[in-house]
């Protein structure tokens, strides 16, 4: 199988305007997203991920800045300072979103939501109908679901049905943002796998932004652990997960608590910065326990290992 | 550890009433928490583990006092939470802390962090002095400068503000502390700050714990008994070796997998007449179609599962 790239992105930030500027919380990010691939941003709070997975579904507010340039499926959508996602926002690409009740509409039913998203995109067919059903059996919802209002539905279901809504235009690329995080341990598992499925029978490609490391294990084929607004480390996930390279990598996946394991957790010291004060050199230098001289000047992502790469002045 | 007991939670029925305008139903009632029974001894930490809705919540808020249980009780050192009056009261509000779930709703907006910390102080009665004095060693206890007291909750990030409610819970001197979802809205780095720090509390004060959490992993770091709540009641209870190393329920045995990184089959849960766990289960027998399961005593152990009750 020839890997074809869906997503490319050179040098991409995004920033928003304050009051002494422009605050860039994305910087310089170099990603290739395979096709039929998926692909894992993972990060805590505040590191910049929702707004790249935004930038990538077209969802950036009017008041973000953009910079260098992002292509989907072949077309660039960011140039520069400009942005044109016709034709691709809710075609091509669509999201899954954190809170799926903000992605259904509570005086519809799941079928007329369904339904209208399926004309919208292909006219009006006599089989949109038949097509919400196949939907619904895809993502193993009752096809009494059709008629149900988001309000009767519960949690997983409800985030069932965000899923079989974002999959209704038939896009190539889903964008899930943190899909996962208002649901209980069981519940994350069953709609990770359920997402995981989905991709392979669709040949879809999935970007996963998550801060729940457990998971990007079940169901990832690439990991971006991003830091502070840009990429730290990079790679195919099982290199990532069982070796990783970057100190920040590191810490973090030490700092899980694993089943069983009862001896004190290992944490990163301080917080992450805030964008108004980023530290200069390598961002993580303030918490790093083997930071050296060269940690003053900012390190680049390279490729230390094959199809792994790492910002990090130790293996430059 | 000393043995003697410290909480007794027995047969605990708690009831929210259902509002339907137009449709009939059977029943008026949805019991939340139906029929929970264990013991705490002083000093011992036990984990509360289940899916969202399984009752977890509510049993906190009963055995702290804001629910009143429709049936059973709640018995803290010999006495009924909920019957005690005037200075008895005073003294087991002041034994038993609570942390709610998140923080940043928790505390008020409006007020500063010394009130909201010193607030469980002035219910007791304790003079104005007495309260700031106390929380200016509380928060240095839990590793915050006397600076964060003049603050308000937006000023503070959600690993402080995590901080400052345990410390509420804890200006009182309490010997419980129940903890309903303490990491479940941190990040990894900040989650392991706050579980080393409870382990911490844990010793320097001599501390007993309830740990409600959905998160197997996090109960399992910080408790010395497990109990798996699904539906209302206890399916499992044990030592967390016991429960982790052989699980005897099936919805146990999934919790584990969950969090041991593997694709998990995906079934949508349905509660029939009999045990709620069918679709779970590999093991069904007719009888667990017809009539909910009993709870078995197996050793130490409980378990609620037709398949242990001829041993």
């Amino acid at each position: 199988m020839v890997l074809e790239a869906s997503i490319k992105s050179t040098d991409l930030s995004i920033g928003y305007e304050y009051d002494y500027g422009i605050l860039w919380v994305v910087n310089s990010v170099n990603i290739v997203v395979w096709r039929n691939t998926t692909y894992c941003i993972i990060g805590e709070s505040g590191c910049g991920k929702s707004t790249l997975g935004n930038a990538l579904a077209g969802l950036l507010p009017t008041y973000a800045y953009t910079n260098g340039y992002l292509e989907i499926e072949g077309r660039t959508v960011v140039r520069g300072d400009e942005t044109n996602y016709n034709g691709v926002r809710g075609r091509i690409v669509t999201r899954i979103p954190q809170d799926p009740s903000s992605a259904l509409n509570p005086y519809a039913t799941i079928g007329e939501q369904l339904v209208k998203v399926i004309e919208h995109h292909y006219g009006v067919r006599e089989n949109a109908l038949e097509k919400a059903r196949e939907l619904l059996k895809l993502v193993k919802l009752p096809l009494e679901v059709i008629d149900y209002y988001p309000h009767e539905l519960s949690g997983g279901m409800k985030q069932r049905a965000a899923i079989a809504l974002a999959l209704a235009p038939m896009p190539k690329v889903i964008v899930a943002d943190e899909p996962t995080s208002n649901l209980d341990a069981y519940l994350r598992g069953v709609v990770a796998s359920l997402l995981k499925r989905v991709q392979r029978e669709l040949n879809l490609t999935l970007v996963f932004i998550t801060h729940d490391i457990a998971l990007t294990s079940v169901i990832c084929d690439y990991i971006a652990v991003m830091y502070a607004g840009t990429i730290v480390e990079e790679g195919v996930s099982s290199k990532v997960l069982h070796n990783p390279l970057h100190p920040y990598t590191q810490l973090l996946f030490k700092a899980i608590p694993k089943l069983g394991y009862r001896e004190t957790l290992s944490t990163i010291p301080g917080s992450p910065p805030s964008p108004t004060s980023y530290p200069e050199g390598c961002r993580f230098r303030p918490r790093c326990p083997v930071g050296f001289s060269e940690c003053y000047k900012a390190p680049k992502l390279i490729e230390v290992k094959p199809q792994h790469k790492v910002s990090c002045w130790r293996y430059a | 550890m000393s043995n003697s007991t410290l909480l007794q939670v027995i047969d605990l029925y708690v009831n929210y009433r259902v509002v339907r305008k137009f449709t009939d139903i059977t029943s008026r009632v949805r019991s939340a928490v139906a029929g929970v029974n264990f013991t705490l001894s002083e000093g011992e930490t036990l984990g509360v583990v289940g899916g969202s809705g399984s009752g977890k919540t509510t049993l906190l808020k009963t055995i702290v006092g804001v629910l009143k249980p429709s049936k059973g009780e709640v018995i803290y050192r010999g006495v009924n939470v909920h019957n005690a009056k005037g200075e008895l009261k005073k003294k087991i509000m002041a034994e038993i802390g609570y942390v709610p779930q998140e923080p940043s709703q928790s505390l008020d907006p409006r007020m500063k962090i010394s009130s909201s910390v010193t607030e469980p102080l002035r219910a007791l009665g304790v003079g104005k002095s007495d309260r700031y004095e106390r929380a200016r060693y509380i928060l240095k206890v839990v590793g915050l400068s006397e600076e964060v007291l003049e603050l308000y909750p937006r000023d503070l990030s959600i690993g402080m503000l995590q901080r400052v409610a345990i410390a509420r819970a804890l200006i009182t001197k309490p010997k419980l502390v129940l903890l309903d979802e303490p990491t479940s809205s941190l990040d990894i780095s900040t989650q392991a700050q706050i579980l080393n720090f409870l382990r911490e509390m844990k010793e320097v004060f001599n501390l007993s714990y309830i740990i409600v959490t959905h998160d197997i992993s996090v109960a399992s770091y910080l408790s010395e008994r497990l109990a798996v709540m699904s539906h209302g009641t206890t399916i499992e209870e044990g030592s967390v070796d016991e429960v982790l190393n052989e699980p005897l329920h099936p919805y146990t045995r999934v919790l584990i997998e969950a969090s041991k990184l593997k694709e998990i089959e995906e079934s949508l849960e349905e509660a029939s007449a009999g045990c709620p766990f069918i679709n779970l289960c590999t093991f069904k027998t007719d009888v667990c179609f017809k009539k909910p399961p009993p709870q078995i005593a197996i050793g130490m152990r409980r378990v609620k599962c037709w398949r242990y009750s001829s041993k």
